[in-house]
């Protein structure tokens, strides 16, 4: 897989580590529901999917990468930032 | 003999080589197959299973039998090209080619039906599998493993176009020329020869054996240079063109694995390009027109074809004669009209099935096109489109003759039987995937590139549907067997890399033995003198450190420094642990939690001035925690001006301590400041360099972490030697450590404890108003479960180590309840130390309790985790 | 301080570059470069001089690496105006630099570069942090067209292993700085 890094240019995949859902926002920490479905619930989308990209041995930026879980294949990555 | 050459080898071109202990004569340059054909060496292996004897049956890669021996492993006799000095030997016969113990596997061939070996030896109680496998692995044995570490000197290469052609036919060079016109980077991969085509970048003698994602192509190039014999490419290419070409599909009929039956476009081959007859009289048996084609090619090359049997006519090659291959048996398909045909070649012509192997390998999908009884490719995928011409021939969808007895062979490279296939629909195994476990079909060295079409069309009739209803199994990279070594780096000397300090030098010419620690970093685990072992060595170390100084190169450790106005507010955040408050020159130990509340890290956090924090993490963590803080300061609070900068290379780290380590600096030449207290940090000038010297350590004693540019390191190091400072390892830290309670993250931090289960509860700091992991750690606990928390165990007999890793099991229960984290044996307190992580360990002080062990169970006391200077004062000296 | 040492510029691979292959005709030529002084610039707020990308930019004798948005790997002193408007750190000790030439140079950085070196792909002033053999490294084309690595201190053995491994069938010659 290559992940088009805003900064660096496409890079292989090797070079990003993963984090997973990135349309999970954190709560503010008194709200114990929310809170729980932030640390421990996560939906497993078969199709488009934002998510947390970080490019560890390239610009070491943070990305919202939309991928496609079925096909790989990806429609942007820009910096979370 | 049967084999001839149409024509004589040009003088000069003629070398000697030796199969199986005979010397024979060849052609310079070509396969080694098409040499023991032309000198009538008509069997050439036994099979796998079976043992039977076989030849050559297919040309290239495409060839299940012809598997021979060599000084460098095992090769395709099709592939192998003929030398001076080329040394092959058949594979599968003990303890000759022509008289194989194992080919009794033959005779009571009934006997061994698919699924035989689970069904008899791994049936209930599975009690003779263990008997039986090194019997059955010896007399199935393919060859011998080369002793050679290296076998192969490999060399990779990166590579990078826009067009990848993959195959060099007619269709594949025509796309190069048109790709060459298009412009960009063309490569046109071949596994044998291409002309020049200008433009376009030509790599000969070079398979491609994976497309994976993103355009990316495997290739190995043979003999790509005098220094190595292959070389590995991975290339990436934008857009590839897959003309890959076809395989013949063979027939089915009784013994038609028998030396003698080929593939028509083999036998076609090896006449053509080599000059070889493979026989003197070929009768030809096909479904299609191709049958017809090829062999009026044979007749005009000078080869006598006596018959093509045609299935559409109604007439089958029902079995082989002989073994080799004397005749061939001809029936009309109700049995009638019996005839047989001399001859020394049968040569079966059932179609052609096109490789689409690379077009699947990064999950392309396939169609089923019926009218040429194949999968192709349904549409490009990922950038790869797929060009193989099938021509219009007419073709019959039957490939099987009617059944008169004995066995007739789907897959010869796996021995499997059409019998074989049958049964195991009838057991139920009728999906492709089972079938191919079941049966072995598809999992010899070709991977049923000739076998699975014929057995998916066995299958389908069985469950009376078409084809493409029976699917088609996963091709997976590599497509063809392919060496580890051109693989995997063979030495090992590149496979990982590890970092060094600025004193390892140092440590190895001590004698040091060197450990591989946390994040590739090769450090001292102790440094014996005189003969000494771990344990003396050890013991000597921690003694002086204790009574003494000690030197240690803490240089490894994460390091980070934290700038901007918001650097408090953002520690404070990604800390659990209060760190604005901090007064400049002061540090304090510090908490990173998960969002979840468990421990991820600590390290001593300083804060050198307002704007401006030291931050130090474990070793092993440095690369994750980096991340983390870059996900918390680009992620989550992009409102906060900071800058995280990484500076663990630029900075050596050597910490002296033990009671007499004031002393030992001051004979060194370092004075530090005289009111830096326990936490404290500041600026010095060593060697006219700007250096930090922190009071800080992880022994207990009086300790300074000396922070300064690694070229300053070495000289430092000598001083404090010079001083009189002891060389420390991890070993006599570890121990040191313990001895006081200290958690290591790698050993106490299991990912499971939070930071109370380890009484790392004082630097929680919950009123701060967020960081990360506060509102789980701080949320009402549902799950009431006892937590593991961390005691100190004494082991009953105290010069007994217990195990790390071992488990603990509590006096009233059966299962664990914990397990040591981290043990030792302590010179200062004279006897045996341990840790551990224990369920309601704080409510078992002064309670024994069993660590479990293979040689039986031993007794400890549960204590506190502290055993040395209880109270601390010794490092705030 | 008793007898202060006054120390020499840092050459993290002093002691490991040594000739590799046949070396009649190289078609690898290495040197090391030795930097007095290397650090990190990381803007605090716009810095016009400095181009925000990964490519290389030369101030007053001193060459900016982009290698991360708003983050620059410089070799030499830095500016005033750079200085005031960004925060510096010294990385000094942190980084070893090679340069490679010859012939054969672009072949052997093939051998563990994933990335595309082509010049159209990799134009002169351009930059690239990422991975050889497992190791992190900052690749980039200096003067005459050389290229230059930035590899970590801890990593120059492993560095150069990678690095004589790759080039022996080249011939690989030593200069000095």
């Amino acid at each position: 897989m290559r992940i088009p890094c805003p900064y660096c240019g496409e890079r292989d995949a090797r070079e990003f580590s993963y984090l997973g859902d990135a349309s999970v926002a954190r709560p503010a920490t008194d709200d114990a529901a929310a809170y729980h479905e932030y640390v421990n619930l996560r939906a497993n989308p078969a199709g488009p999917h934002r998510e947390f990209w970080y490019h560890a041995s390239g610009c070491r930026s943070w990305l919202v990468v939309t991928r496609d879980t079925r096909t790989h294949r990806i429609d942007s990555a820009e910096l979370a930032r | 003999m049967s084999g001839y050459r149409l024509k004589p080898i040009p003088p000069g071109d003629d070398v000697e080589f030796e199969f199986g202990g005979r010397t024979l004569t060849g052609h310079r340059g070509e396969p080694l197959a098409a040499a023991l054909l032309a000198s009538g060496i008509r069997v050439v292996a036994r099979s796998f299973k079976y043992h039977r004897p076989r030849g050559i049956v297919g040309y290239g890669r495409h060839e299940p039998n012809a598997h021979v021996g060599t000084a460098k492993g095992n090769a395709l006799a099709t592939i192998l090209r003929v030398e001076d000095g080329l040394k092959a030997w058949p594979l599968n016969c003990w303890p000759s080619v022509d008289f194989d113990f194992g080919a009794l596997a033959d005779r009571f061939g009934a006997l061994l039906p698919a699924g035989f070996y689970y069904k008899t030896f791994m049936g209930p109680g599975g009690r003779f599998w263990p008997i039986f496998e090194p019997m059955i692995q010896r007399m199935a044995g393919i060859g011998k493993l080369p002793t050679d570490p290296a076998p192969l000197r490999v060399e990779k290469r990166y590579a990078h176009c826009e067009t990848l052609i993959v195959g060099g036919g007619i269709a594949g060079q025509q796309a190069a020329r048109d790709a060459a016109k298009a412009g960009g980077r063309v490569w046109l991969i071949d596994d044998g020869d291409v002309p020049e085509i200008s433009g376009v970048t030509v790599l000969r003698d070079t398979l491609v054996i994976a497309r994976h994602e993103g355009g990316l192509f495997v290739a190995v190039e043979r003999n790509p240079n005098a220094a190595f014999e292959a070389r590995t490419w991975k290339i990436r290419a934008a857009r590839a063109i897959l003309a890959t070409g076809t395989v013949e599909r063979p027939m089915i009929f009784r013994d038609n694995d028998r030396p003698g039956v080929m593939l028509l476009s083999a036998v076609r081959r090896y006449a053509r390009d080599h000059g070889v007859a493979a026989g003197k009289s070929v009768v030809v048996f096909t479904n299609n027109d191709s049958g017809h084609r090829h062999a009026r090619e044979l007749t005009e090359m000078g080869i006598a074809v006596p018959a093509v049997i045609d299935l559409r006519d109604g007439e089958a090659v029902v079995a082989a004669l002989g073994c080799p291959v004397r005749g061939a048996r001809i029936a009309k398909l109700d049995g009638s009209g019996t005839r047989d045909i001399a001859c020394d070649v049968i040569a079966m012509a059932g179609g052609f099935t096109p490789l689409v192997h690379l077009h699947s390998h990064a999950g392309g999908k396939l169609r089923y096109a019926r009218d040429f009884a194949a999968f192709l490719p349904d549409g490009s995928h990922d950038g790869a489109e797929t060009r193989i011409d099938l021509p219009q021939d007419h073709l019959l969808a039957r490939w099987e003759a009617p059944d008169t007895g004995g066995k007739a062979f789907v897959d010869f490279g796996a021995d499997v039987t059409a019998a074989d296939v049958r049964l195991a629909a009838r057991e139920g195994y009728d999906g492709v995937e089972l079938l191919k476990r079941y049966t072995t079909l598809g999992m010899a060295p070709d991977q049923g590139r000739l076998s699975n079409m014929n057995a998916l069309d066995i299958l389908a009739r069985e469950k009376g549907v078409t084809p493409d209803l029976v699917g088609t199994t996963t091709f997976r990279p590599p497509f063809v067997p392919t060496e580890f070594a051109a693989l995997a780096e063979p030495t090992g000397k590149l496979l990982k890399p590890s970092r060094t300090t600025t004193l390892t030098a140092w440590h190895e010419r001590a004698g040091a033995v060197m450990y591989e620690s946390g994040a590739n970093w090769r450090r001292p685990g102790y440094y014996p003198q005189n003969g000494e072992n771990l344990d003396a060595a050890c013991a000597r170390e921690c003694f002086a450190v204790r009574n003494a100084v000690g030197v240690y190169d803490s240089s490894p450790l994460g390091k980070f420094e934290v700038i901007g106005q918001d650097a408090g507010a953002f520690l404070d955040f990604v800390y659990a642990t209060r760190l604005s408050d901090l007064a400049p020159g002061r540090g304090r130990y510090a908490l990173q939690l998960h969002e979840d509340g468990r421990l991820f890290d600590d390290g001593i956090v300083f804060r050198l001035s307002p704007e401006r924090y030291f931050v130090t993490t474990t070793t092993g963590n440095a690369d994750a925690c980096l991340q983390r803080f870059e996900y918390c300061r680009q992620v989550l609070r992009p409102d906060l001006r900071v800058h995280i900068v990484p500076v663990t290379e630029q900075w050596a780290d050597i910490v002296v301590c033990g009671p007499q380590a004031r002393d030992a600096l001051a004979k060194a030449g370092i004075a530090p400041p005289r009111d830096l207290g326990f936490m404290g940090m500041a600026e010095i000038e060593l060697f006219r360099r700007r250096c930090l010297i922190a009071r800080a350590g992880f022994t207990g004693e009086l300790s300074f972490e000396i922070l300064l540019p690694n070229s300053a390191a070495p000289a430092l190091w000598d001083r404090m030697i010079a001083a009189g400072a002891v060389p420390v390892g991890s070993e006599a830290n570890h121990v040191l450590r313990i001895e006081k309670g200290f958690i290591s993250v790698g050993h106490e931090g299991d990912g499971i404890a939070g930071p109370d289960d380890l009484g790392l509860g004082f630097a929680v700091h919950a009123a701060k108003p967020d960081f990360v992991g506060k509102a789980a750690l701080l949320r009402d606990r549902t799950d009431t479960s006892p937590r593991p928390q961390l005691v100190g165990l004494l082991a009953r007999d105290p010069d007994f180590v217990l195990p790390e890793g071992a488990a603990i099991l509590r006096a009233d229960a059966a299962r664990g309840r914990g397990y040591v984290t981290a043990s030792c044996r302590s010179g200062a307190l004279g006897r045996s130390l341990a840790m551990g992580l224990l369920e309601d360990g704080r409510a078992l002080m002064g309670q024994t309790v069993s660590v479990s062990l293979p040689g039986g169970d031993a007794g400890a006391i549960v204590v506190k985790p502290a055993f040395y200077d209880v109270s601390g004062g010794r490092q705030r000296v | 301080m008793a007898d202060p040492i006054v120390l020499t510029a840092e050459t993290v691979f002093a002691g490991l570059l040594k000739p590799a292959g046949d070396t009649r005709d190289p078609g690898v030529t290495v040197r090391e470069v030795a930097v007095p002084q290397i650090a990190s610039v990381i803007a605090r707020g716009p810095i016009p001089s400095l181009f925000d990308g990964p490519k290389r930019t030369m101030r007053d004798g001193t060459e900016y690496l982009g290698i991360g948005p708003g983050k620059w790997l410089a070799f030499g002193a830095i500016a005033p105006d750079i200085a005031s408007s960004a925060s510096v750190i010294d990385q000094s000790g942190g980084y070893g630099v090679l340069e490679i030439s010859g012939r054969d140079a672009v072949a052997t950085l093939e051998k563990g570069f994933g990335i595309d070196l082509h010049p159209r792909e990799f134009a002169p002033d351009a930059v690239a942090v990422t991975t050889v053999a497992h190791m992190g490294v900052i690749l980039w084309r200096g003067e005459n067209d050389a290229w230059r690595v930035a590899v970590f201190r801890s990593n120059a053995a492993s560095f150069w292993r990678w690095l004589e491994t790759s080039a022996a069938v080249f011939g690989m010659r030593i200069v000095a700085y």
